[in-house]
Protein backbone atom coordinates (compact mmCIF):
# COMPACT_ATOMS: atom_id res chain seq x y z
CA UNK A 1 0.00 0.00 0.00
CA UNK A 2 2.85 2.36 0.87
CA UNK A 3 6.32 1.96 -0.55
CA UNK A 4 9.36 4.18 -0.65
CA UNK A 5 12.41 3.24 -2.69
CA UNK A 6 15.71 4.92 -1.83
CA UNK A 7 13.88 8.08 -0.90
CA UNK A 8 16.16 11.03 -0.24
CA UNK A 9 15.47 14.64 0.61
CA UNK A 10 18.27 17.18 0.79
CA UNK A 11 18.18 20.86 1.70
CA UNK A 12 21.47 22.18 0.42
CA UNK A 13 24.16 20.24 2.25
CA UNK A 14 21.74 18.96 4.89
CA UNK A 15 20.23 15.53 4.25
CA UNK A 16 16.83 15.29 5.95
CA UNK A 17 16.03 11.80 4.68
CA UNK A 18 18.61 9.44 3.25
CA UNK A 19 17.98 6.40 1.07
CA UNK A 20 14.78 5.44 2.84
CA UNK A 21 13.26 2.20 1.61
CA UNK A 22 10.22 0.86 3.41
CA UNK A 23 7.07 -1.02 2.60
CA UNK A 24 3.76 -1.08 4.44
CA UNK A 25 1.43 -3.92 3.53
CA UNK A 26 -2.37 -3.82 3.32
CA UNK A 27 -4.06 -3.96 6.71
CA UNK A 28 -0.82 -3.31 8.59
CA UNK A 29 -0.25 -0.71 11.30
CA UNK A 30 3.24 0.63 10.82
CA UNK A 31 4.84 2.72 13.55
CA UNK A 32 7.31 5.28 12.34
CA UNK A 33 9.60 6.35 15.16
CA UNK A 34 12.45 8.73 15.53
CA UNK A 35 13.69 11.56 17.70
CA UNK A 36 12.84 15.17 16.86
CA UNK A 37 14.42 16.18 13.57
CA UNK A 38 14.90 12.58 12.45
CA UNK A 39 13.03 13.24 9.19
CA UNK A 40 9.64 11.68 10.01
CA UNK A 41 7.47 14.62 8.97
CA UNK A 42 9.63 15.21 5.88
CA UNK A 43 9.01 11.58 4.93
CA UNK A 44 5.25 11.96 5.47
CA UNK A 45 5.23 15.12 3.34
CA UNK A 46 6.98 13.22 0.56
CA UNK A 47 4.49 10.35 0.87
CA UNK A 48 1.69 12.88 0.39
CA UNK A 49 3.35 14.50 -2.62
CA UNK A 50 3.60 17.79 -0.71
CA UNK A 51 7.40 17.74 -0.76
CA UNK A 52 9.30 16.74 -3.85
CA UNK A 53 12.02 14.15 -3.08
CA UNK A 54 15.57 14.95 -4.16
CA UNK A 55 15.80 11.37 -5.39
CA UNK A 56 13.98 8.08 -4.97
CA UNK A 57 10.39 7.03 -5.43
CA UNK A 58 7.18 7.00 -3.43
CA UNK A 59 4.42 4.62 -4.35
CA UNK A 60 0.94 4.56 -2.89
CA UNK A 61 -1.36 1.74 -3.98
CA UNK A 62 1.39 0.74 -6.40
CA UNK A 63 1.39 4.07 -8.22
CA UNK A 64 3.32 7.30 -8.02
CA UNK A 65 1.17 10.09 -6.52
CA UNK A 66 1.82 12.18 -9.64
CA UNK A 67 0.37 9.47 -11.89
CA UNK A 68 -3.06 9.43 -10.30
CA UNK A 69 -3.00 12.46 -8.00
CA UNK A 70 -6.69 13.03 -7.27
CA UNK A 71 -7.73 9.39 -6.95
CA UNK A 72 -4.80 8.58 -4.66
CA UNK A 73 -5.50 11.63 -2.48
CA UNK A 74 -9.13 10.56 -2.12
CA UNK A 75 -7.96 7.19 -0.77
CA UNK A 76 -5.75 8.65 1.97
CA UNK A 77 -6.77 10.17 5.29
CA UNK A 78 -4.21 12.39 6.98
CA UNK A 79 -4.02 13.67 10.52
CA UNK A 80 -1.18 16.06 11.25
CA UNK A 81 0.37 16.86 14.60
CA UNK A 82 -1.04 20.41 14.70
CA UNK A 83 -4.60 21.05 13.71
CA UNK A 84 -4.97 24.04 11.43
CA UNK A 85 -8.66 24.75 11.16
CA UNK A 86 -10.87 27.37 9.55
CA UNK A 87 -11.65 29.20 12.78
CA UNK A 88 -14.74 30.94 11.38
CA UNK A 89 -16.46 27.61 10.68
CA UNK A 90 -18.39 25.24 12.91
CA UNK A 91 -17.35 21.58 13.05
CA UNK A 92 -20.34 20.73 10.90
CA UNK A 93 -19.44 23.31 8.24
CA UNK A 94 -15.79 22.25 8.35
CA UNK A 95 -16.60 18.59 7.76
CA UNK A 96 -19.20 19.44 5.11
CA UNK A 97 -16.52 21.37 3.23
CA UNK A 98 -14.10 18.45 3.30
CA UNK A 99 -16.93 16.00 2.61
CA UNK A 100 -17.77 17.88 -0.55
CA UNK A 101 -14.10 18.17 -1.51
CA UNK A 102 -13.65 14.40 -1.17
CA UNK A 103 -17.04 13.75 -2.85
CA UNK A 104 -18.40 11.85 0.16
CA UNK A 105 -21.83 10.34 -0.48
CA UNK A 106 -24.58 10.91 2.12
CA UNK A 107 -22.26 13.44 3.68
CA UNK A 108 -24.51 14.50 6.58
CA UNK A 109 -25.01 10.91 7.71
CA UNK A 110 -21.27 10.26 7.48
CA UNK A 111 -20.47 13.48 9.39
CA UNK A 112 -22.84 12.37 12.12
CA UNK A 113 -21.03 9.00 12.25
CA UNK A 114 -17.51 10.38 12.51
CA UNK A 115 -18.49 13.11 14.98
CA UNK A 116 -20.15 10.41 17.07
CA UNK A 117 -16.94 8.35 16.90
CA UNK A 118 -14.82 11.15 18.30
CA UNK A 119 -17.49 12.30 20.74
CA UNK A 120 -17.96 15.76 19.27
CA UNK A 121 -21.52 15.38 18.02
CA UNK A 122 -22.86 17.67 20.74
CA UNK A 123 -20.34 20.44 19.85
CA UNK A 124 -20.85 20.34 16.08
CA UNK A 125 -22.50 23.76 15.85
CA UNK A 126 -19.82 25.61 17.81
CA UNK A 127 -17.24 27.77 16.07
CA UNK A 128 -13.87 26.05 15.82
CA UNK A 129 -12.03 29.01 17.33
CA UNK A 130 -13.54 27.93 20.67
CA UNK A 131 -12.27 24.35 20.41
CA UNK A 132 -9.62 23.09 22.83
CA UNK A 133 -6.42 21.42 21.59
CA UNK A 134 -7.80 17.97 22.31
CA UNK A 135 -11.09 18.72 20.52
CA UNK A 136 -9.15 20.01 17.52
CA UNK A 137 -7.14 16.81 17.43
CA UNK A 138 -10.32 14.73 17.50
CA UNK A 139 -11.91 16.86 14.79
CA UNK A 140 -8.77 16.34 12.70
CA UNK A 141 -9.23 12.60 13.11
CA UNK A 142 -12.90 12.94 12.12
CA UNK A 143 -11.79 14.77 8.97
CA UNK A 144 -9.20 12.09 8.22
CA UNK A 145 -11.84 9.35 8.56
CA UNK A 146 -14.69 11.23 6.86
CA UNK A 147 -14.15 9.83 3.35
CA UNK A 148 -13.49 6.30 4.63
CA UNK A 149 -9.94 6.14 3.24
CA UNK A 150 -7.99 2.93 2.62
CA UNK A 151 -4.83 4.34 4.17
CA UNK A 152 -4.48 6.54 7.23
CA UNK A 153 -1.32 8.57 7.67
CA UNK A 154 -1.17 9.88 11.21
CA UNK A 155 1.46 12.24 12.55
CA UNK A 156 1.40 12.27 16.37
CA UNK A 157 -2.31 11.37 16.54
CA UNK A 158 -2.60 11.46 20.33
CA UNK A 159 -0.07 14.11 21.28
CA UNK A 160 -2.65 16.66 22.49
CA UNK A 161 -5.01 14.24 24.18
CA UNK A 162 -5.66 13.38 27.82
CA UNK A 163 -5.58 9.69 28.86
CA UNK A 164 -9.33 9.27 28.10
CA UNK A 165 -8.83 10.85 24.69
CA UNK A 166 -5.82 8.65 24.00
CA UNK A 167 -7.83 5.53 24.77
CA UNK A 168 -10.74 6.79 22.68
CA UNK A 169 -8.50 7.43 19.68
CA UNK A 170 -6.63 4.13 20.15
CA UNK A 171 -9.93 2.23 20.15
CA UNK A 172 -11.07 4.05 17.01
CA UNK A 173 -7.81 3.28 15.22
CA UNK A 174 -7.88 -0.38 16.23
CA UNK A 175 -11.48 -0.66 15.02
CA UNK A 176 -10.63 1.00 11.71
CA UNK A 177 -7.70 -1.40 11.32
CA UNK A 178 -10.03 -4.33 11.98
CA UNK A 179 -12.15 -3.01 9.10
CA UNK A 180 -9.06 -3.30 6.89
CA UNK A 181 -7.48 0.13 6.95
CA UNK A 182 -3.72 0.37 6.58
CA UNK A 183 -2.07 2.82 8.95
CA UNK A 184 1.20 4.66 9.01
CA UNK A 185 1.67 6.24 12.43
CA UNK A 186 4.42 8.57 13.46
CA UNK A 187 4.53 9.17 17.20
CA UNK A 188 6.70 10.04 20.15
CA UNK A 189 4.41 8.20 22.54
CA UNK A 190 6.21 4.89 22.33
CA UNK A 191 3.82 3.06 24.64
CA UNK A 192 1.03 3.80 22.16
CA UNK A 193 3.10 2.57 19.24
CA UNK A 194 3.95 -0.56 21.18
CA UNK A 195 0.27 -1.23 21.86
CA UNK A 196 -1.05 -0.55 18.39
CA UNK A 197 1.59 -1.24 15.74
CA UNK A 198 2.35 -4.50 14.01
CA UNK A 199 5.72 -3.30 12.76
CA UNK A 200 7.93 -0.35 13.52
CA UNK A 201 10.59 1.52 11.65
CA UNK A 202 13.12 3.62 13.54
CA UNK A 203 14.48 6.66 11.77
CA UNK A 204 17.50 8.55 13.05
CA UNK A 205 19.23 11.46 11.33
CA UNK A 206 17.30 10.66 8.16
CA UNK A 207 18.38 7.01 8.05
CA UNK A 208 16.15 4.04 8.73
CA UNK A 209 18.06 2.12 11.39
CA UNK A 210 15.61 -0.63 12.17
CA UNK A 211 12.42 -2.09 10.76
CA UNK A 212 10.80 -5.15 12.26
CA UNK A 213 7.97 -6.52 14.37
CA UNK A 214 8.11 -5.45 17.98
CA UNK A 215 9.10 -8.92 19.22
CA UNK A 216 11.86 -9.45 16.68
CA UNK A 217 13.23 -5.97 17.18
CA UNK A 218 13.60 -6.55 20.92
CA UNK A 219 15.01 -10.02 20.44
CA UNK A 220 17.67 -8.73 18.09
CA UNK A 221 18.66 -6.01 20.50
CA UNK A 222 19.13 -8.30 23.46
CA UNK A 223 22.34 -10.37 23.78
CA UNK A 224 21.09 -11.83 27.03
CA UNK A 225 17.68 -12.52 28.50
CA UNK A 226 16.90 -11.69 32.10
CA UNK A 227 14.63 -14.18 33.90
CA UNK A 228 13.13 -13.83 37.37
CA UNK A 229 12.39 -17.18 38.98
CA UNK A 230 10.71 -17.65 42.35
CA UNK A 231 11.13 -21.12 43.85
CA UNK A 232 9.86 -22.62 47.13
CA UNK A 233 13.41 -22.99 48.33
CA UNK A 234 16.63 -21.90 46.63
CA UNK A 235 19.32 -24.27 47.91
CA UNK A 236 23.03 -23.68 47.18
CA UNK A 237 23.00 -26.93 45.24
CA UNK A 238 20.21 -25.69 42.98
CA UNK A 239 22.00 -22.41 42.32
CA UNK A 240 25.22 -24.28 41.56
CA UNK A 241 23.42 -26.59 39.12
CA UNK A 242 21.86 -23.62 37.35
CA UNK A 243 25.24 -21.92 36.97
CA UNK A 244 26.62 -25.05 35.34
CA UNK A 245 24.07 -24.99 32.54
CA UNK A 246 25.79 -24.06 29.23
CA UNK A 247 23.21 -21.40 28.24
CA UNK A 248 23.19 -19.69 31.63
CA UNK A 249 25.36 -16.57 31.82
CA UNK A 250 24.88 -15.73 35.51
CA UNK A 251 22.70 -16.53 38.52
CA UNK A 252 22.02 -14.35 41.53
CA UNK A 253 20.06 -15.64 44.48
CA UNK A 254 18.14 -13.58 47.01
CA UNK A 255 16.29 -15.88 49.47
CA UNK A 256 13.98 -17.90 47.27
CA UNK A 257 14.18 -15.47 44.32
CA UNK A 258 16.63 -16.09 41.51
CA UNK A 259 17.75 -13.69 38.86
CA UNK A 260 19.03 -15.70 35.91
CA UNK A 261 20.63 -14.36 32.76
CA UNK A 262 20.60 -16.67 29.76
CA UNK A 263 21.79 -16.39 26.19
CA UNK A 264 19.26 -14.74 23.89
CA UNK A 265 19.53 -17.21 21.00
CA UNK A 266 16.35 -19.03 22.13
CA UNK A 267 13.78 -19.31 24.91
CA UNK A 268 15.27 -21.39 27.76
CA UNK A 269 12.41 -21.05 30.24
CA UNK A 270 11.16 -24.60 29.67
CA UNK A 271 14.58 -26.14 30.21
CA UNK A 272 15.16 -24.10 33.35
CA UNK A 273 11.79 -25.09 34.78
CA UNK A 274 12.41 -28.81 34.03
CA UNK A 275 15.86 -28.67 35.56
CA UNK A 276 14.60 -27.06 38.78
CA UNK A 277 11.78 -29.63 39.05
CA UNK A 278 14.24 -32.53 38.43
CA UNK A 279 16.34 -31.25 41.36
CA UNK A 280 13.23 -31.41 43.57
CA UNK A 281 12.54 -27.69 43.44
CA UNK A 282 9.14 -26.09 42.88
CA UNK A 283 8.78 -23.11 40.53
CA UNK A 284 6.32 -20.60 42.00
CA UNK A 285 6.81 -17.89 39.40
CA UNK A 286 8.88 -17.47 36.25
CA UNK A 287 8.96 -14.17 34.39
CA UNK A 288 11.05 -12.79 31.57
CA UNK A 289 12.08 -9.16 31.65
CA UNK A 290 10.63 -7.65 28.45
CA UNK A 291 12.57 -4.88 26.81
CA UNK A 292 10.22 -1.96 26.28
CA UNK A 293 10.05 -0.18 22.95
CA UNK A 294 11.41 2.83 24.77
CA UNK A 295 14.53 0.89 25.78
CA UNK A 296 14.88 -0.47 22.24
CA UNK A 297 14.41 3.00 20.77
CA UNK A 298 17.00 4.56 23.05
CA UNK A 299 19.47 1.70 22.45
CA UNK A 300 19.15 2.02 18.68
CA UNK A 301 19.19 5.78 18.36
CA UNK A 302 21.82 6.50 21.04
CA UNK A 303 24.21 3.96 19.56
CA UNK A 304 23.14 4.66 15.96
CA UNK A 305 22.69 0.91 15.53
CA UNK A 306 21.55 -0.33 12.17
CA UNK A 307 19.35 -3.42 12.45
CA UNK A 308 18.44 -3.55 8.82
CA UNK A 309 20.52 -6.67 8.19
CA UNK A 310 18.68 -9.79 9.35
CA UNK A 311 21.80 -11.21 11.05
CA UNK A 312 21.64 -8.92 14.04
CA UNK A 313 22.91 -5.64 15.41
CA UNK A 314 25.71 -3.99 13.52
CA UNK A 315 27.07 -0.58 14.19
CA UNK B 1 -4.74 14.77 -14.07
CA UNK B 2 -8.47 14.90 -14.58
CA UNK B 3 -9.96 18.26 -15.56
CA UNK B 4 -13.21 17.24 -13.85
CA UNK B 5 -11.36 16.71 -10.55
CA UNK B 6 -9.69 20.10 -10.85
CA UNK B 7 -12.95 21.86 -11.68
CA UNK B 8 -14.60 20.15 -8.70
CA UNK B 9 -11.79 21.25 -6.36
CA UNK B 10 -11.98 24.82 -7.70
CA UNK B 11 -15.76 24.88 -7.25
CA UNK B 12 -15.71 23.57 -3.68
CA UNK B 13 -12.75 25.65 -2.48
CA UNK B 14 -13.99 28.89 -4.05
CA UNK B 15 -17.48 28.28 -2.63
CA UNK B 16 -16.02 28.09 0.87
CA UNK B 17 -14.08 31.30 0.32
CA UNK B 18 -16.97 33.28 -1.14
CA UNK B 19 -19.18 32.19 1.76
CA UNK B 20 -16.54 33.34 4.17
CA UNK B 21 -16.31 36.69 2.33
CA UNK B 22 -20.08 37.20 2.27
CA UNK B 23 -20.47 36.36 5.97
CA UNK B 24 -17.58 38.67 6.89
CA UNK B 25 -17.86 42.40 7.46
CA UNK B 26 -14.84 43.39 5.31
CA UNK B 27 -16.60 43.44 1.96
CA UNK B 28 -19.51 45.55 3.25
CA UNK B 29 -17.19 48.02 4.94
CA UNK B 30 -15.31 48.28 1.67
CA UNK B 31 -18.50 48.81 -0.30
CA UNK B 32 -19.50 51.59 2.05
CA UNK B 33 -16.09 53.25 1.83
CA UNK B 34 -15.96 52.76 -1.95
CA UNK B 35 -19.34 54.43 -2.47
CA UNK B 36 -18.48 57.20 -0.07
CA UNK B 37 -15.04 57.67 -1.58
CA UNK B 38 -16.29 57.74 -5.16
CA UNK B 39 -19.55 59.67 -4.68
CA UNK B 40 -18.73 62.43 -2.20
CA UNK B 41 -15.86 64.05 -4.15
CA UNK B 42 -17.92 63.71 -7.36
CA UNK B 43 -21.01 65.27 -5.78
CA UNK B 44 -18.92 68.03 -4.20
CA UNK B 45 -17.21 68.86 -7.51
CA UNK B 46 -20.53 68.80 -9.39
CA UNK B 47 -22.26 71.03 -6.86
CA UNK B 48 -19.34 73.47 -6.82
CA UNK B 49 -19.40 73.64 -10.62
CA UNK B 50 -23.14 74.12 -10.71
CA UNK B 51 -22.94 76.81 -8.05
CA UNK B 52 -20.13 78.69 -9.78
CA UNK B 53 -21.09 78.13 -13.42
CA UNK B 54 -24.86 77.96 -13.01
CA UNK B 55 -24.93 74.97 -15.31
CA UNK B 56 -22.59 72.07 -15.87
CA UNK B 57 -22.47 69.89 -18.96
CA UNK B 58 -21.25 66.37 -18.32
CA UNK B 59 -21.12 63.38 -20.66
CA UNK B 60 -21.75 60.04 -18.93
CA UNK B 61 -22.12 61.58 -15.46
CA UNK B 62 -22.25 58.18 -13.73
CA UNK B 63 -19.09 56.88 -15.42
CA UNK B 64 -16.47 58.80 -13.44
CA UNK B 65 -17.69 57.81 -9.94
CA UNK B 66 -18.24 54.29 -11.26
CA UNK B 67 -14.67 54.24 -12.60
CA UNK B 68 -13.28 55.19 -9.19
CA UNK B 69 -15.55 52.87 -7.26
CA UNK B 70 -14.50 49.96 -9.47
CA UNK B 71 -10.81 50.83 -9.09
CA UNK B 72 -11.12 51.13 -5.29
CA UNK B 73 -13.04 47.85 -4.99
CA UNK B 74 -10.55 46.08 -7.27
CA UNK B 75 -7.67 47.44 -5.19
CA UNK B 76 -9.28 46.15 -2.00
CA UNK B 77 -9.81 42.72 -3.58
CA UNK B 78 -6.29 42.88 -5.01
CA UNK B 79 -5.02 43.37 -1.47
CA UNK B 80 -7.14 40.39 -0.39
CA UNK B 81 -5.62 38.41 -3.28
CA UNK B 82 -2.11 39.33 -2.20
CA UNK B 83 -2.92 37.96 1.27
CA UNK B 84 -4.80 34.90 0.09
CA UNK B 85 -2.01 32.32 -0.20
CA UNK B 86 0.33 33.69 2.46
CA UNK B 87 -2.57 33.83 4.98
CA UNK B 88 -3.46 30.19 4.29
CA UNK B 89 0.20 29.27 4.63
CA UNK B 90 0.59 31.30 7.84
CA UNK B 91 -2.52 29.69 9.36
CA UNK B 92 -1.45 26.21 8.23
CA UNK B 93 -4.78 25.57 6.47
CA UNK B 94 -2.94 25.42 3.14
CA UNK B 95 -1.15 22.24 4.16
CA UNK B 96 -4.39 20.57 5.30
CA UNK B 97 -6.04 21.38 1.99
CA UNK B 98 -3.18 19.70 0.12
CA UNK B 99 -3.58 16.50 2.12
CA UNK B 100 -6.71 16.06 0.04
CA UNK B 101 -7.68 16.17 -3.63
CA UNK B 102 -6.43 19.70 -4.31
CA UNK B 103 -3.41 20.48 -6.47
CA UNK B 104 -1.58 23.75 -7.14
CA UNK B 105 -3.55 24.58 -10.28
CA UNK B 106 -6.93 23.98 -8.63
CA UNK B 107 -5.86 25.91 -5.53
CA UNK B 108 -4.74 28.98 -7.51
CA UNK B 109 -7.83 28.60 -9.72
CA UNK B 110 -10.08 28.61 -6.65
CA UNK B 111 -8.43 31.79 -5.34
CA UNK B 112 -8.97 33.46 -8.69
CA UNK B 113 -12.60 32.36 -9.04
CA UNK B 114 -13.34 33.49 -5.49
CA UNK B 115 -12.01 36.98 -6.17
CA UNK B 116 -13.97 37.29 -9.41
CA UNK B 117 -17.15 36.13 -7.63
CA UNK B 118 -16.54 38.60 -4.79
CA UNK B 119 -16.11 41.34 -7.38
CA UNK B 120 -19.37 40.37 -9.08
CA UNK B 121 -21.07 40.83 -5.70
CA UNK B 122 -19.45 44.26 -5.42
CA UNK B 123 -20.55 45.07 -8.97
CA UNK B 124 -24.12 44.07 -8.17
CA UNK B 125 -24.16 46.45 -5.21
CA UNK B 126 -22.53 49.14 -7.37
CA UNK B 127 -25.19 48.84 -10.04
CA UNK B 128 -27.92 49.15 -7.41
CA UNK B 129 -26.12 52.11 -5.87
CA UNK B 130 -25.74 53.94 -9.18
CA UNK B 131 -29.32 53.13 -10.18
CA UNK B 132 -30.41 54.82 -6.97
CA UNK B 133 -28.10 57.77 -7.67
CA UNK B 134 -29.55 57.95 -11.16
CA UNK B 135 -33.11 57.96 -9.80
CA UNK B 136 -32.29 60.62 -7.21
CA UNK B 137 -30.31 62.92 -9.50
CA UNK B 138 -31.89 62.21 -12.88
CA UNK B 139 -28.40 61.48 -14.24
CA UNK B 140 -29.03 58.98 -16.99
CA UNK B 141 -27.33 55.73 -17.79
CA UNK B 142 -25.88 55.25 -21.25
CA UNK B 143 -24.99 52.05 -23.09
CA UNK B 144 -21.35 52.77 -22.16
CA UNK B 145 -22.17 51.83 -18.59
CA UNK B 146 -22.78 48.25 -19.70
CA UNK B 147 -19.37 48.14 -21.42
CA UNK B 148 -17.73 49.59 -18.31
CA UNK B 149 -19.30 46.76 -16.34
CA UNK B 150 -17.88 44.17 -18.74
CA UNK B 151 -14.51 45.90 -18.70
CA UNK B 152 -14.39 46.02 -14.92
CA UNK B 153 -14.50 42.22 -14.78
CA UNK B 154 -11.28 42.15 -16.77
CA UNK B 155 -9.78 44.79 -14.49
CA UNK B 156 -10.57 42.49 -11.59
CA UNK B 157 -9.08 39.57 -13.46
CA UNK B 158 -5.80 41.51 -13.84
CA UNK B 159 -5.88 42.76 -10.26
CA UNK B 160 -6.66 39.27 -8.86
CA UNK B 161 -3.87 37.57 -10.79
CA UNK B 162 -1.48 40.38 -9.83
CA UNK B 163 -2.35 39.95 -6.12
CA UNK B 164 -2.20 36.15 -6.31
CA UNK B 165 1.26 36.35 -7.90
CA UNK B 166 2.50 38.58 -5.07
CA UNK B 167 1.01 36.16 -2.55
CA UNK B 168 2.71 33.21 -4.26
CA UNK B 169 6.01 35.09 -4.18
CA UNK B 170 5.90 35.95 -0.48
CA UNK B 171 5.78 33.52 2.44
CA UNK B 172 4.34 35.78 5.16
CA UNK B 173 1.20 37.90 5.29
CA UNK B 174 3.09 41.01 6.33
CA UNK B 175 5.47 40.65 3.40
CA UNK B 176 2.49 40.27 1.04
CA UNK B 177 0.81 43.44 2.33
CA UNK B 178 4.03 45.42 2.13
CA UNK B 179 4.72 44.17 -1.41
CA UNK B 180 1.19 44.96 -2.62
CA UNK B 181 0.94 48.39 -1.03
CA UNK B 182 4.51 49.23 -2.05
CA UNK B 183 3.89 48.40 -5.70
CA UNK B 184 0.47 50.10 -5.84
CA UNK B 185 1.82 53.24 -4.18
CA UNK B 186 4.78 53.26 -6.57
CA UNK B 187 2.44 52.95 -9.58
CA UNK B 188 0.15 55.71 -8.30
CA UNK B 189 3.11 57.91 -7.41
CA UNK B 190 4.66 57.33 -10.80
CA UNK B 191 1.44 58.24 -12.63
CA UNK B 192 1.01 61.39 -10.55
CA UNK B 193 4.63 62.39 -11.13
CA UNK B 194 4.29 61.64 -14.84
CA UNK B 195 1.11 63.72 -15.16
CA UNK B 196 2.65 66.57 -13.17
CA UNK B 197 5.87 66.69 -15.18
CA UNK B 198 4.05 66.38 -18.50
CA UNK B 199 1.84 69.27 -17.44
CA UNK B 200 4.73 71.61 -16.66
CA UNK B 201 4.87 74.55 -19.02
CA UNK B 202 8.46 75.71 -18.54
CA UNK B 203 10.51 73.53 -20.86
CA UNK B 204 14.22 73.09 -20.18
CA UNK B 205 16.65 70.58 -21.72
CA UNK B 206 16.74 68.75 -18.40
CA UNK B 207 12.93 68.53 -18.28
CA UNK B 208 12.82 67.20 -21.82
CA UNK B 209 15.29 64.52 -20.80
CA UNK B 210 13.25 63.63 -17.69
CA UNK B 211 10.06 63.52 -19.75
CA UNK B 212 11.69 61.17 -22.21
CA UNK B 213 12.78 58.83 -19.44
CA UNK B 214 9.36 58.95 -17.76
CA UNK B 215 7.57 58.31 -21.05
CA UNK B 216 9.69 55.25 -21.71
CA UNK B 217 9.12 54.05 -18.17
CA UNK B 218 5.40 54.60 -18.58
CA UNK B 219 5.28 52.37 -21.63
CA UNK B 220 6.73 49.53 -19.56
CA UNK B 221 4.70 50.29 -16.43
CA UNK B 222 1.47 50.41 -18.43
CA UNK B 223 2.03 46.77 -19.31
CA UNK B 224 2.82 45.85 -15.71
CA UNK B 225 0.14 47.82 -13.87
CA UNK B 226 -3.20 45.99 -13.72
CA UNK B 227 -5.06 49.30 -13.50
CA UNK B 228 -3.55 50.50 -16.78
CA UNK B 229 -5.41 47.73 -18.63
CA UNK B 230 -8.71 49.08 -17.32
CA UNK B 231 -7.65 52.64 -18.17
CA UNK B 232 -7.02 51.67 -21.80
CA UNK B 233 -10.37 49.93 -22.08
CA UNK B 234 -12.16 52.80 -20.36
CA UNK B 235 -10.62 55.25 -22.83
CA UNK B 236 -11.62 52.95 -25.71
CA UNK B 237 -15.26 52.90 -24.56
CA UNK B 238 -15.27 56.67 -24.13
CA UNK B 239 -13.82 57.03 -27.63
CA UNK B 240 -16.25 54.41 -29.02
CA UNK B 241 -13.26 52.48 -30.36
CA UNK B 242 -14.32 48.83 -30.63
CA UNK B 243 -10.88 47.65 -31.79
CA UNK B 244 -9.05 49.21 -28.84
CA UNK B 245 -11.75 47.87 -26.53
CA UNK B 246 -11.22 44.34 -27.88
CA UNK B 247 -7.43 44.74 -27.63
CA UNK B 248 -7.71 45.85 -24.00
CA UNK B 249 -9.84 42.80 -23.18
CA UNK B 250 -7.56 40.35 -24.99
CA UNK B 251 -4.46 41.89 -23.40
CA UNK B 252 -6.14 41.65 -19.96
CA UNK B 253 -6.78 37.95 -20.57
CA UNK B 254 -3.19 37.37 -21.65
CA UNK B 255 -1.88 39.39 -18.67
CA UNK B 256 -4.04 37.40 -16.22
CA UNK B 257 -3.09 34.07 -17.79
CA UNK B 258 0.63 34.85 -17.64
CA UNK B 259 0.49 36.01 -14.03
CA UNK B 260 -1.55 32.98 -12.94
CA UNK B 261 0.89 30.69 -14.69
CA UNK B 262 3.77 32.46 -12.91
CA UNK B 263 1.84 32.12 -9.62
CA UNK B 264 1.60 28.34 -10.08
CA UNK B 265 5.32 28.19 -10.81
CA UNK B 266 6.35 30.29 -7.79
CA UNK B 267 3.85 28.52 -5.53
CA UNK B 268 5.49 25.20 -6.39
CA UNK B 269 8.86 26.70 -5.48
CA UNK B 270 7.59 28.05 -2.14
CA UNK B 271 5.71 24.89 -1.17
CA UNK B 272 2.65 24.56 1.05
CA UNK B 273 4.31 24.22 4.45
CA UNK B 274 4.44 27.02 7.00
Amino acid sequence: MIETIQLTKKYGDFTAVSDLSLKVEKGEIYGFLGPNGAGKTTTIMMLLGILEPTSGTVKLFGKSVKDDYFNIKRRIGVLSENQYLYEDMTALEYLRFFGELYRVENVDRRISEVLGLVNLDHRKNELLKGYSKGMRQKLGLARALLHDPDVLILDEPVSSLDPYGIKEVRDILMEENRKGKTMFISSHILSEIERTCHRVGILHKGRLLAEDTMADLKRRLMDEVQLYIEVESASDELVKSLRELPFVVSVEANDNKLSVKTKADRDYRGQLSSMITSRGGVVVDLRRHEMSLEEAFVTITENNLSLLTKEGPAA
Amino acid sequence: MSIGDRVHAIRVASKREIKSTLYGIGIYMTLFLVFLGSSVPFAATSLRNVLTEGMWVFVNPISTPFYYSVILAAMYLGLCASLSISRDRDLGTLEVLFYGPVDVVSYIGAKFVHLILAFIVVLAFSVVNFLLVSQLTNFGFTADFFWFLVLSLFLMSCMASFGILLSALTRRMMASVIAFLGIVLFLLGFNLAHAFIMGMTAVTPFLVYVRMILDNMKVVIDWISPIAYFGRGFAAVAARDATQFAISIVSSIVYSGLLLWASVWFFKKQGVRR
